[in-house]
């Protein structure tokens, strides 16, 4: 009994490691959208994997989820961009007001609606709701 | 959750130190370097530790009116930790001589065969200066330069080669290493990840379909006494330079490079990125200084680096508490 927790733990750490060996690899700086993104949806208690795929091409956001057979496109990309304000002459730029950056994407008859975190880092990331017909629930993926 | 605090020069870390600090640092070197003819690590450590956390240490070698600054940093644990020396000062004006020339005429840009060797000082820190409204964003690149005046996360920081106009922004210079019988022209930029980029001069064409790279594929011609390097196939996981002008790997960039005379190289760029902007934009002329002896060392960018640290969160409070990737 304790072996195997041993070995859930184990295989956990390994997981881990390999996500985030995963992430250093694939870094990007470009289009903050552009890239793999890997994370999970709810459903009331019940959570399940999604891996979003975006692709900028100068115009246009296009994509798919869940690469393979059962792969959907998404239909519409949308980043609204609340701009910041630049802090004030001669004080530190961190005074300044960061922009905000809002994704919405619709996939399969679901509309999901975040925010992106950290939206200059490697490991960005965005979090929000999803909503599809009358049922709803939230939504967290990181860029790989 | 604020960890720890630490004072750095306003905008932007330390890796935009400024002109008073470098001045400050560039002398006290001198100052260590003249008096005693040691490098006392005190002095090695003042000057690396502004600025090789961040990538503008060169800015303390410019800085130096006497031109001594040369003040070997190895062991250096200042702040930055890095393993600086300043430069040879950009104050120690020396006549400015024509341009060197090969047999074939075509100007020399790196050292002259049978002369001390020597590098480029830093000199093209931020693309769009003197123009920054007049440059075509695209809204999200816009956004994204605003982000990054915030929050620093540039890969130079952690090591990464970055290519383009971020070759010449290096803490301790850039040299040109010219192999005429190649045809090649090797750009070589220390305090970076000990790497270099090849410029091909044999006109060639671009192949299709070029693997992106963080230093992408160069060709080169002369246009006169300019030499014109575009370079193609870049992939996103760089800055072009310290303020992170965004791009994308769609960037076509187009470099005019011209050694007016002995101590002097004027660098333009034509950034063509539709992924990025609106339009084509070409950057004001920068000028690079030549260092007389300043030659390439060792530079283990991985040794001591506190650069990410410094670069995570607000510049004057550390975040240790968020992820980091490198």
């Amino acid at each position: 009994m304790r072996i195997s927790h041993l070995r859930t733990r184990l295989c956990r750490v390994v997981v881990a490691a390999a996500v985030l060996i995963a992430a250093a690899v694939s870094a990007q700086e470009g289009h903050p959208l552009a890239g793999t993104w890997y994370g999970d949806y709810t459903t009331g208690k019940q959570a399940t994997d999604i891996t979003v795929i975006m692709k900028w091409d100068g115009k246009s956001i296009t994509g798919s989820i869940n690469p393979g057979p059962n792969s959907k496109p998404l239909t519409s990309v949308v980043m609204d961009i609340t701009p910041g304000k630049p802090a004030p002459q001669g004080q530190q730029s961190t005074s300044g007001t960061p922009p905000v950056f809002k994704v919405r994407f619709d996939v399969d008859g679901i509309t999901f609606d975040g925010t992106l975190k950290n939206p200059v880092a490697g490991n960005r990331q965005l979090t929000g709701t999803w909503k599809r017909g009358n049922q709803s629930g939230t939504f967290h993926i990181r860029r790989v | 959750m604020k960890t720890r605090s630490t004072k750095l020069p306003p905008e932007g870390g330390s890796h935009r130190l400024n002109s008073a600090a470098a001045i400050t640092a560039s002398v006290a070197l001198a100052i260590v370097v003249g008096a005693s003819g040691v490098f006392a690590q005190a002095g090695g450590g003042a000057a690396a530790g502004q600025g090789a956390a961040a990538g503008q240490g060169a800015a303390a070698g410019q800085g130096a009116a006497a031109g001594q600054g040369r003040a070997a940093g190895g062991g250096a644990q200042g702040r930055g930790g890095g393993q600086g020396r300043g430069g040879q000062g950009r104050g120690a004006a020396a006549p400015s001589l024509p341009t060197p020339r090969w047999p074939d005429g075509k100007p020399i840009l790196g050292s002259v065969p049978g002369q001390p060797v020597g590098g480029w000082g830093a000199g093209v820190t931020t693309l769009p200066q003197g123009q920054f409204e007049k440059i075509p964003f695209q809204p999200w690149a816009r956004a994204v330069y605003d982000m990054r005046q915030i929050d620093q996360f540039e890969p130079h920081t952690r090591c990464k080669a970055s290519g383009v106009s971020r070759q010449f922004s290096t803490p301790y210079g850039t040299e040109f290493v010219e192999a005429p019988d190649l045809q090649r022209l090797y750009i070589m930029d220390n305090g970076g990840p000990n790497s270099y980029r090849i410029i091909y001069l044999d006109g060639r064409s671009f192949p299709e379909n070029i693997p992106p790279t963080n230093y992408g594929y160069s060709i080169g011609h002369w246009d006169g006494d300019t030499l014109v390097v575009e370079t193609r196939g870049l992939n996103e996981k760089f800055w072009m330079d310290t303020r992170g002008t965004p791009h994308t790997a769609q960037l076509k960039f187009t470099e005019r490079i011209t050694r007016s005379d002995m101590n002097t190289l004027r660098y333009q760029a034509t950034i063509d990125d539709p992924g990025a902007y609106t339009a084509p934009w070409t950057t004001t002329d920068f000028t690079l200084r030549w260092r007389p002896g300043d030659e390439l060392f060792e530079y283990i960018c991985q040794q001591a680096n506190q650069g990410p640290t410094l670069m995570i969160g607000s510049q004057d409070e550390v975040d240790n508490t968020r992820f980091f990737v490198p």
